[in-house]
């Protein structure tokens, strides 16, 4: 009977296990005795297989395999691929809509090929490294499922377990890859792409997709928490694709000049960044790209750091599992009061101790004698120096207190961070300058809509794992109240990155640039957007099990709720085409102009006061501004009423989903 | 106060409860045993309102907890197999928090957490936190949380599992203490001795199917035991032990007051029938069967009848 949580599945896949070897073997049933069997000879490969196709490997495959939510992913990847593509296609026809002779349709044809080809190349590059780097379980997973200590006292490797798992995941990716097929067959059909520009892609993403496994692996098992291991992952695969773009936007803002920026050095740091090497090959950005790297430069330096970050992981696995099993590190939270206390206490006991005992044996204690019975005692349970008062709404009460900054030095510190970074930005900028507003107030939508898709999401799987849910359930809170609790918890959560926008937005209309009234359809966009981006990360946890399914689910949502309208509109467009001239052009604009960080570019550059500075937004010509509110009051709409559809989907499916997951 | 009526309950082709029917009255404390995978949690989780059943009803206090939910939380203290925490929270907190969930009043909320945690002698640690509490003292806590909100009834899932003797004593003093109190519990265990202590009916539930439930003299009745004896025969050095035991094992069988004989382990078992009344014959005539059988007795040892017995009678004739 195989559990179906077991960890270490010992059967027919040959798994290199002493204990599977005991069901199979022919000398381990003799009668009513014990045998422990002979260990299969090693065959060559053997050490191989163990290393990428260990246990931990065929437990993924099944699991994923097994859950719903693996072929759900899999037809809303294909989904959203359709819509991308279909998307491409209408632009590319939108670009030629004035052709219309038979010699200038072939033409035509000539283009959409290689345009639809390269949104492919792009769509597996945006996707599948992402993928790859997210939902590897990791230290984290295993500790909130309790089996972290079971599979910590295998004689298994944490080169096994972290490359095991490494590949199940990259399987998946495979996996995703051969269900996107049909749309390599179409893209094909239509021409497709020159066999040398497809190979050199492929090794790019190929190369970046390992890159990526590796980075999800290092957040996997450097992280304390499911979600921010995919998080973490996230983040450095980020940062190795953009740090040119760090390191310039660095390099600006302590003023250096052209010359430093075309410089040979800054040229050949480009060259291990995925996003730049494609962006220089796949024939479009070709022709500007600043930099040529060698392909094979690129790759060799892509699977260097990978097998640097796999060996990071492999070295500090025992590290950090020990660390893990030995529970959080005692984290006294002290207030400076209490320190004192403790420290005056401290030196009084010593006083004591220097006025009875003799002073020899208080500095030098006896070996294996106990001196300080009391600290010891202390250690081994983390206590708070005071504990809060709980208000009446725990559920919200519980999400908030995460926030509050002067509770630790550190979250004091982050807080600080963003405000330190303006001040930077102001000392080298014009305080006027709207280009900041847009910069500063497009950065915080990123990052509250980013945390927003992780912290619902994360926060009811973790309750979830914790075996908290059903303590909650059983009380006198109902499903609506956690949800909404929970749902005003992750979206208050982000609200200190709108103060920021906010500062930016007062220190800049003091100076003259954008008009104070900003503020309002600024914060507006960004409440709606992360409004929106929170209650389907709630809706994606009640959906899915995984936290990084969750999150991913948000993603695709925002995703498609922006690209939702244009395909419908790429329909309606190509049925005008002919008879209408630009018209239907003028609506395609303003719907792609339907999402909030078009907006909030937008409203920077329309409520800015004049226009004396060089960096503007780039507004669409044709949008004025009576356009421009309607957009903004539709996006504000739609995401409202998304929030309250998804909102009332979690509640609904709550009992269907959740509730079967726990008992 | 709980009523159960033909509940069943099945997880797709799996039936995990089977008509289970059971009633059990105010302040009493009702012991619910069974082998793994019995159906023990099942049943609790209906009753806690996190699980629906197939067919059926349960009901507290008169209340379905089917269709009256809102009704039933407030009477009801649900305390899984596994304890819940929240890493973040302090003892105090961690209570605070379901306090406020089970909407005590905040002016009174310090107080009931406060005598919560004298019941349960956890006050001097108020200020740790959950997660670095040992086994026991999150169990203890468990019990905690489960008495804010003054529930009439308590679901406790093997509130003993994990715990060290010392914890198991405090834990039945603290159930014990609870009955006196008058609370109506339910309480799930794997260990039968630890029940009989302290509970005052008994319920076998084996593969979703209620086996027995009534008091706990009647299981004994009903699994017709009487007492155990060990009886060591004085043989000549030398003689066939094994031969001597088995034939004075075969003469006593014929007796219809002893319900089996064997030999184990060098010694006579001897298993005494219950009487017709329930009650257990005396063992003098036992000792004088096994002197007229020409039998010296080196040793003559009775063994006191362990729930365990009741429980394996009671569910062997089941599983077939
Ligand atoms: N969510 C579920 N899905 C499918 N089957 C389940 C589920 N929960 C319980 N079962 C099945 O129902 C049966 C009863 O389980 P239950 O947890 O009630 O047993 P139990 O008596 O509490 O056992 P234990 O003593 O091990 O705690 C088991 O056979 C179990 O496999
Ligand atoms: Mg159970």
């Amino acid at each position: 009977m195989a559990g179906t949580n077991d960890p270490v599945p010992t059967d027919e896949h040959g798994v290199p296990l002493p204990v599977a070897q005991a069901a199979d073997g022919p000398t381990a049933h003799a009668a009513g005795t014990l045998t422990i069997p002979e260990p299969a000879p090693r065959r060559r490969g053997d050490a191989l297989r163990g290393l990428f196709l260990g246990p931990v490997f065929w437990r993924d495959i099944r699991i994923a395999s097994r859950t719903r939510a693996t072929y759900i992913m899999r037809g809303v990847v294909v989904l959203v691929l359709f819509c991308v593509l279909a998307i491409a296609y209408a632009a590319v026809h939108a670009e030629a809509d004035s052709r219309t002779s038979p010699a200038q349709r072939l033409q035509e044809l000539q283009v959409i090929a290689p345009a639809l080809s390269i949104t492919l190349m792009w769509f597996y590059f945006t996707v599948f490294p992402i993928m790859a780097a997210t939902g590897l379980g990791g230290v984290a997973l295993e500790r909130k499922r309790g089996t972290l200590s079971v599979l910590a006292a295998t004689p298994m490797s944490p080169a096994s377990i972290v490359l095991s798992t490494m590949t199940a995941r990259l399987l998946q990716v495979a996996l995703l890859f051969g269900a996107t097929l049909p749309a390599v067959i179409i893209v094909a059909g239509y021409g497709g792409m020159e066999t040398a520009s497809v190979l050199t892609g492929g090794a790019i993403i190929l190369s970046t997709i390992v890159l990526a496994a590796a980075c999800g692996s290092f957040g996997s098992v450097l992280a304390k928490t499911p979600a921010s291991a995919a998080s973490t992952g996230i983040s450095l695969l980020l940062l190795v694709n953009f740090y040119p773009v760090f390191i310039m936007m660095i390099a600006a803002l302590f003023g250096a000049g052209g010359a430093f920026m075309t410089g040979g050095w800054m040229m050949t740091m480009f060259m291990a960044s995925p996003f730049f090497t494609l962006l220089a090959t796949d024939g479009i950005g070709a022709g500007g790209a600043p930099f040529y790297t060698p392909l094979w430069l690129h790759v060799a330096v892509s699977l260097a750091i990978s097998g640097g970050l796999l060996t990071a992981c492999v070295v500090r696995w025992r590290p950090i599992v020990r660390g893990a099993m030995a529970g959080p590190p005692p984290k006294v939270r002290l207030s400076r009061k209490a320190r004192r206390a403790a420290a005056e206490a401290e030196a009084k006991r010593l006083a004591a101790q220097a006025a009875v005992g003799s002073p020899s044996l208080a500095a030098e204690p006896e070996p294996g004698v106990a001196v300080e019975l009391p600290a010891a005692t202390d250690s081994t349970v983390r206590t708070a120096s005071a504990s809060r008062t709980v208000g009446d709404q725990p559920v919200l009460w519980r999400e908030l207190q995460q926030l509050i900054p002067w509770k630790s030095k550190k979250s004091l510190v982050i807080s600080a961070l963003p405000f330190a970074v303006l001040g930077i930005i102001y000392y080298n900028t014009k305080p006027g300058d709207e280009g900041v507003v847009t910069a500063v107030s497009l950065f915080s939508l990123a990052m509250g809509v980013l945390a927003c898709c992780g912290s619902a999401s994360g926060s009811i799987s973790s309750e979830v794992l914790g075996r908290t849910l059903p303590l909650l359930l059983t009380s006198r809170l109902n499903v609506r109240q956690i949800l909404l609790s929970k749902f005003l918890g992750a979206w208050l959560r982000v609200w200190p990155l709108a103060a920021v926008t906010l500062t930016a937005i007062v220190v800049s209309s003091l100076f003259g640039g954008v008009r104070i009234i900003a503020v309002v359809p600024i914060l507006m966009i960004f409440a709606a957007a992360t409004a929106m981006m929170a209650s389907a990360s709630l809706l994606g946890a009640v959906l899915f099990r995984r936290p990084s399914m969750a999150g991913w689910f948000a993603v695709l949502c925002g995703l498609a709720i922006w690209a939702m309208p244009f395909p419908a509109i790429g329909i309606v467009y190509l049925l005008l085409m002919g008879s209408r001239g630009r018209g239907p052009m003028e609506f395609f604009d303003v719907f792609c102009s339907f999402n909030p960080f078009y907006l909030m570019g937008e409203t920077v550059s329309q409520l800015e006061r004049s226009s004396r500075f060089s960096v503007r937004w780039p507004s669409n010509a044709q949008t004025g501004t009576d356009v421009w509110i309607l957009i903004l009051a539709l996006f504000v709409a739609a995401a409202t009423v998304w929030t309250i559809v998804a909102l009332r989907l979690a509640r609904s499916r709550f009992e269907t989903n959740v509730l079967k997951r726990l008992v | 106060m709980i009523e159960l009526t033909n509940l069943s309950k099945s997880f797709g082709q799996h039936i995990a409860l089977q008509a289970v029917t059971l009633t059990i009255g105010e302040g009493e404390c009702f012991g619910f045993i069974g082998p793994n995978g019995a159906g023990k949690s099942t049943t609790m989780k209906i009753l806690a309102g996190l699980l629906t059943p197939t067919t059926g009803s349960a009901k507290v206090c008169g209340r379905s907890v089917i269709t009256e939910p809102d009704a039933v939380r407030p009477l009801i203290g649900y305390m899984p197999d596994f304890l819940g925490v929240y890493e973040d929270l302090t003892v105090d907190e961690y209570l605070q928090f379901f306090a406020s969930a089970f909407l005590i009043p905040r002016a009174k909320r310090r107080s009931t957490v406060d005598g919560v945690l004298q019941l349960v002698d956890l006050t001097d640690k108020r200020d740790a936190m959950v997660d670095s509490l040992s086994r026991g003292m999150q169990q203890r806590l468990g019990v905690a949380r489960v008495l804010l909100h003054d529930p009439k009834v308590l679901l406790l899932d093997e509130p003993a599992s994990g715990l060290d003797p010392r914890a198991r004593i405090e834990l039945r003093e603290l159930i014990l203490e609870l009955r006196r109190m008058g609370k109506t519990l339910m309480v799930s265990s794997h260990i039968l001795s630890e029940l009989a202590e302290m509970t005052t009916s008994l319920g076998i539930i084996e593969k979703g199917r209620m086996l027995f439930a009534g008091s706990v003299e009647e299981a004994f009745r009903k699994a017709n035991i009487g007492d155990r004896i060990e009886v060591k025969l004085e043989l000549e050095p030398g003689s066939d032990v094994r031969g001597h035991h088995m034939a004075m094992a075969e003469r006593l069988r014929r007796d219809e007051r002893i319900a089996g004989a064997e030999f184990a382990d060098g010694t006579l078992l001897v298993d005494l029938a219950a009487t017709a009344e329930g009650g257990g014959h005396s063992h003098h005539f036992l000792i004088a069967a096994i002197l007229e059988a020409g039998g010296r007795i080196a040793a003559f040892t009775p063994r006191s009848v362990k729930l365990e017995d009741a429980f394996l009678r009671l569910t062997k004739g089941a599983l077939n």
